[in-house]
């Protein structure tokens, strides 16, 4: 059994990838599940996604045993046009290598985003009646 | 020269974050608002001077009533901190004090710059009554609508992140 493939039966699932890369960002390997990584594997997997490119040299720091979650990431990617969660972490075993670990929450996040919508409008609604009745209280004129 | 630098803006959530990533990323507004989950990520290159490029890697951050509901990784290497306010509602910028404290006790390192947006809503009058009620510096003023102030915003950000 390859290491990517025990890592994929401890968090098996058909909308996430596994990626293991060094930790300079050279692929070793993706199981590409989500998108196929064979055309890329010239370039760092940190340039793959400008959020990761930003970051890349705090990344490299990642402590053995250490996990770090970015949610509810959108659009990372010409190839993933959803929102993902990305958890990135250096395994025990490995001392030179990081395992990304992407996951498709594309549906989920999608009716996360039209409730948060309809909170939003509503709050933000309220503030500008609350501030135009200060104003009207104050005889002053609204700001908007 | 190419220096790579990552930007955060964040602030309440309806203040124009996204209008002033989209402005200043692909020059393009939206009149319609679009809550922002989670976080988008893109990135735009400025010239500095001569010999300087600067990739600003943008990340547009779910607004959030105060920065301490902002989750700990998205602050992950951020060198530049755009925090943005609603010129037009006082909610946004009440808290402004407590959320700019706890930003730099997260990112002590980071650049700070505070904008009031959405100037084109309202008159300079009630732009200056609101900026000399703050009880922090705001930076500048800047309409995502019209694109006032956007460029330079980005520009001055980028030039004090290269000091």
């Amino acid at each position: 059994m390859t290491k990517l493939n025990k890592y994929r039966l401890t968090h098996l699932s058909n909308s996430t990838q596994f990626i293991l890369f060094s930790t300079e960002g050279k692929l070793l390997e993706s199981c590409d599940s989500l998108f196929s990584t064979s055309t890329l594997s010239d370039q760092a997997v940190f340039e793959w996604f400008p959020f990761l490119e930003g970051i890349a040299d705090s990344l490299k720091t990642i402590e053995q045993g250490q996990e770090i979650l970015f949610q509810k990431v959108q659009k990372p990617s010409a190839s993933l046009s959803g929102a993902y969660d990305f958890k990135l972490l250096r395994p025990l075993t490995e001392t030179d290598t990081l395992l990304l670990i992407i996951t498709d929450y594309t549906q989920i996040y999608r009716q996360y985003q039209a409730l948060q919508q309809q909170f939003n409008e509503l709050y933000i609604e309220k503030q500008h009646m609350k501030t135009k009745l200060t104003s009207l209280q104050n005889g002053t004129t609204p700001a908007r | 020269m190419e220096i790579k630098k990552k930007i955060i803006l964040t602030g309440s959530f309806g203040v124009g974050k996204t209008s002033l990533f989209s402005r200043f990323i692909y020059s393009e507004f939206d009149e319609k608002y679009l809550t922002t989950i989670g976080v988008k990520v893109d990135k735009k290159t400025i010239n500095i001077d001569n010999d300087t490029n600067l990739n600003i890697m943008l990340w547009d951050i779910a607004g959030e009533v105060a920065q301490d509901k902002v989750p700990l990784s998205y602050f992950l290497g951020t060198s530049g901190i755009i925090y943005v306010f609603d010129l037009t509602r006082p909610m946004t910028y009440n808290n402004i004090m407590a959320d700019i404290e706890y930003l730099k006790n997260i990112l002590p390192e980071a650049t700070v710059k505070i904008i009031g947006n959405k100037k084109d809503l309202v008159t300079t009058t009630h732009i200056e009554s609101v900026i000399s009620g703050l009880p922090v510096e705001c930076d500048m003023t800047t309409s995502a609508k019209t694109g006032e102030n956007v460029e330079q915003l980005f520009q001055s950000m980028g030039e004090a992140l290269m000091i």
